[in-house]
């Protein structure tokens, strides 16, 4: 699955310049004096699902809100397909928009929640029907067509909410952290619906989430959101692999920062090794040095230890238990432990632009 | 949680201390002590006095002793049916109530949506404060005032003249007491709105407008309908208050504006019939009665 989207989008970015369907340029708003938005620039492909990721405040959702045009930009552009919408009403833009808390009208029946925007476009009652059936089997809510949305669970209302957006066949699909209100494993079943409805409408979907595991699962591009600048933009993999910066590398995913060399380097948990020795660690490529276990928690799949560094800093490791419980490590407090990591499998931050308060 | 352990029960403790321990041990008999006085308030003063006007509305008066005779009988309801004059008064009763509703209806919305949905938060303070405050004067006061605007030679006819209009003659009237009965309740209409709007998440409009619906539609397949609740609770109180009242049409209606309340008045002070007074106050019980249940039939109270 990762290597087909990988292989995808090395096709997509030979032919990069034609298939732009949203180009934001110079974005920044201002609520009451308090910046949200600095100035952000992002280009959208065609078919793309793309994930606006960061915490909150980090601006990510005023930029959906002004892609979808329920905010003013102070400055900047918002191109969707060559045309720049940034200042027209939300009702003039080929956007829809699914909502954190679903905002289906209470007063409708769930096929009149969907039909919403077909009537609003003037489309004839026939074609309306079709497509709001089609809508309604998309989201497997057949038999709940004449409920009422107060009559559902709140996994079944966000499907409503999705299908009330993609009956209109918009250019773009905005999600604003659309699973944000459901429990963890629900959100993960939805997770997959919401990828492979994409796969099969083909709609480009712009995604909010402050979750990192969700980005990383579905998006095809991500951009990281940071007090309301972008930090980064670049497949999964990259972004997790490969931070541009501290603050990435601190919120996609974990990791332990030190310094090596004048280089500052991220480390991975699954990346570092710890061994009682240094003879596991024989052979090319390998950095090795000694600190003591601080702390071993275990965890079922695998356990976590954190090790001070005799350098200093301290790093985390994780190890996974494939041989049972009985660790490798009899994981004391205090035990001495050789740890280390392969060269080429840790990243260096680019310059020191970045300042180091932004850790979180 | 054992009260030994506070130093206060060595000195023995007072009844009130013991009075609340057993409320403690014994949570029915709290909540029997909370809800009882209300209740007996209730059934006793409300639902019973409604009671005896319900009896009492099939007794009769003797002609001549002005005694009241407690026989039944279906007299009273057969002269509230049948006689002109009163089956006209329940017409003009209802008839100006329902406008009272409907002109209010229409003034509060825009009000009450600009305090709920544009209004920044100081604003809204000091609308609803302006909204509110003539109530805290007297009701007489502010239906005298619009008497000496109405009346003949008062402030609106003087104002007309300034601008070279011809005078109105509309004090004492029915027209007078739309506009009254409209100014006075208008507050009520306006809260219950204003609360209704207000509990509209932002997400709604914007879902709306993001499906490609414009200020209208948005207005009519959207606000209006989430507004209901709010309108209808509006016109109960428009619509009762309207039919229940006796002063208004006494002050600025003139002769030949008598409403419900007044033919009651009428009968319980003057004519001395009590019996007749009670079969005629239940029209606008009915009254009610059915409003109410037209509500419910169209589903103003579903969307609550």
């Amino acid at each position: 699955m990762l290597t087909k989207t990988a292989s995808h989008e090395a096709d997509r970015d030979r032919t990069e310049a034609a298939d732009t369907l949203l180009e934001v340029e110079g974005l920044a708003k201002s609520f009451k004096g308090t910046v949200a938005l600095h100035s952000v620039d992002l280009s959208i492909r065609r078919g793309e699902f793309f994930t606006l990721l960061g915490p909150s405040g980090s601006g990510k959702t005023t930029t959906l809100r002004l892609i979808a045009g329920f905010e003013r930009p102070d400055s900047g552009s918002v191109r969707l397909d060559g045309r720049d919408v940034a200042r027209l009403a939300p009702f003039k833009r080929d956007v829809n928009t699914v909502f954190q808390d679903y905002a289906l009208f209470p007063h409708m029946s769930v096929a009149e929640n969907i039909a919403y925007g077909l009537e609003a476009k003037r489309v004839a009652r026939e074609e309306r029907g079709k497509r709001v059936a089609e809508a309604l089997r998309m989201v497997q809510l057949e038999r709940f067509a004449d409920r009422s949305p107060s009559a559902l669970s709140g996994g079944q209302r966000q499907r409503v909410g999705l299908a009330r957006a993609i009956v209109n066949r918009p250019r773009l699909l905005l999600l604003d952290e659309p699973l944000g209100a459901l429990d963890l494993k629900l959100r993960q079943e939805m997770q997959l619906e919401l990828k492979h409805i994409q796969e099969e409408i083909g709609i480009t979907f712009l995604y909010v989430t402050h979750d990192q595991e969700e980005a990383l699962s579905m998006s095809d591009r991500i951009a990281v959101f940071n007090d309301g600048r972008i930090e980064q933009i670049g497949s999964p993999s990259e972004v997790y692999e490969k931070p541009k910066s501290e603050f990435v590398a601190g919120f996609v995913g974990t990791s332990s920062l030190v310094e090596r060399g004048g280089d500052r380097l991220v480390l991975r948990p699954e990346k570092v090794h710890i061994a009682r020795s240094a003879e596991a660690f024989t052979g090319e490529g390998w950095h090795v040095e000694t600190g003591r276990i601080a702390e071993s928690v275990y965890l079922g799949l695998y356990t976590r230890h954190i090790v001070r560094l005799d350098a200093g800093e301290t790093v985390v490791s994780v190890e996974q238990n494939a041989e049972g419980p009985a660790s490798t490590l009899a994981a004391a407090r205090g035990q001495p432990v050789t740890v280390a990591w392969r060269k080429a499998n840790v990243f260096a931050l680019p310059g020191e632009r970045q300042t180091m308060e932004k850790q979180t | 949680m054992t009260t030994a352990e506070w130093p206060a029960t060595r000195t023995g403790g007072g009844g009130l201390r013991r009075l609340s321990a057993l409320l403690w041990r014994r949570p029915f008999a709290a909540l029997s002590a909370l809800v009882v006085p209300p209740l007996a308030w209730f059934l006793l003063i409300y639902i019973a006095a409604l009671a005896v006007l319900f009896v009492a509305a099939f007794w009769s008066v003797d002609p001549f002793t002005g005694e009241v005779v407690r026989d039944f009988t279906f007299q009273n309801f057969q002269d509230v049916a049948t006689l002109p004059t009163y089956r006209h008064i329940v017409y003009r009763t209802v008839l100006i109530a329902a406008a009272v509703t409907v002109t209010d209806a229409i003034l509060a919305f825009p009000v009450a949506y600009f305090m709920a949905r544009i209004a920044g938060p100081r604003l809204r303070l000091v609308l609803t404060t302006l909204v509110v405050l003539p109530l805290w004067s007297s009701y007489l006061a502010r239906v005298y005032a619009w008497r000496l605007i109405l009346a003949h030679d008062g402030a609106l006819n003087w104002a007309l003249s300034l601008v070279g209009l011809p005078s109105l003659a509309i004090g004492y009237s029915n027209w007078a007491m739309w506009i009254v009965f409209s100014y006075i309740w208008l507050p009520f209409m306006i809260m219950p709105v204003f609360a209704a709007l207000e509990r509209v998440p932002n997400s709604y409009f914007e879902a709306s407008q993001d499906l490609g619906g414009r200020g209208l539609r948005t207005l009519r397949k959207v606000v209006l309908p989430l507004a209901m609740p709010g309108l209808v609770a509006g016109s109960i109180f428009t619509f009762s208050l309207t039919l229940g009242d006796y002063i208004t049409p006494v002050l600025v209606g003139g002769p030949g504006s008598d409403f419900i309340g007044n033919v009651v008045y009428a009968n319980v002070g003057v004519a001395n019939n009590i019996p007749f007074a009670a079969a005629y106050a239940t029209v606008p019980l009915v009254m009610m009665a059915l409003y109410l249940w037209l509500a419910r039939r169209i589903g103003a109270f579903e969307v609550m």
